[in-house]
């Protein structure tokens, strides 16, 4: 797995690629938890380059969210792939997450 | 069609489970099954063999997972035996969809995206889970 930060303005964006497990998620949490003790609070999570992800990658995320949403931020995911957008769908946490097609467009909605 | 049942014997290590998981991909993209339904396969045997380590085995790292899998007809019919702690599905308390959580999806995931699930814990250790995942089945 391979985890790439940018930031335009005070949005950080978080591109992530490859398999997002039980053995690679750990480090996920880890660069959310960073992220959060820096102070970062809006969060666009590009998972285009997902091919992959357990319920321990659902996880991380969930507990990403839960923590944001303690401040006044928010996490928005971009370019899921349509088979891990199932599995969202199936645990309902399309519901939970704003969930866009584009990364323009995920920046876009914290403007 | 039928074809010869494949084993795959793993330690119960989480850096052994994308093993496991090519292994099965392998499998079902041979015979036939779409994408959609080999993603499902991969996630399913994932949730299977993480819930064996962390639970049936309780973190030892040196047990067995053995992972038996063939094709009849349209059905992929999938095994996952261990050896440790018995996993009793009627104890199962499903996740509720309605709150966010950090856990308890991966049973969820598995009674969701196969078609046939069965944890038979009748032999004297362990439990072997089964399942059946059809072509154009019912995820």
């Amino acid at each position: 797995m391979k985890i790439d930060i940018t930031k335009e303005d005070d949005i950080v964006i978080v591109a992530v690629e490859g398999e997002v497990d039980v053995e690679t998620s750990p480090q996920l949490r880890e660069c959310f938890d960073k992220l959060l003790a820096e102070g970062e609070h809006n969060f666009v999570i590009d998972m285009g380059g997902v091919d992959f992800i357990d319920s321990s990658g659902l996880a991380a995320f969930v507990r990403l969210f839960k923590r944001v949403r303690i401040g006044e931020g928010d996490v928005k995911l971009c370019c899921i792939r349509p088979e891990i957008l199932k599995i969202f769908e199936l645990t309902r946490l399309n519901r939970v997450f704003d969930i866009f097609d584009t990364r323009a467009e995920a920046v876009e909605s914290f403007r | 069609m039928s074809c010869e049942k494949d084993t795959l014997v793993i330690k119960s290590r989480l850096d052994q489970i994308a093993r496991a998981r090519s292994w099965i991909a392998e499998k079902a993209q041979a015979a036939g099954f779409s994408p959609d339904e080999i993603f499902a396969l991969k996630l399913v045997v994932s949730e299977a063999c993480t819930n064996i380590i962390r639970h049936a085995y309780e973190g030892a790292e040196d047990k067995d997972i053995i992972l038996s899998a063939s094709i009849e007809g349209d059905k992929l019919l999938l095994t996952i035996r261990d050896f440790g702690k018995k996993f009793d599905l009627s104890r199962y308390n499903p996740p509720d969809l309605e709150r966010p959580s950090e856990s308890g999806y991966g049973v969820y995931l598995i009674l969701e995206l196969m078609d046939e699930v069965e944890y038979d814990t009748s032999p004297p250790e362990g439990t072997i889970l089964r399942m059946v995942k059809r072509k154009g089945g019912k995820r």
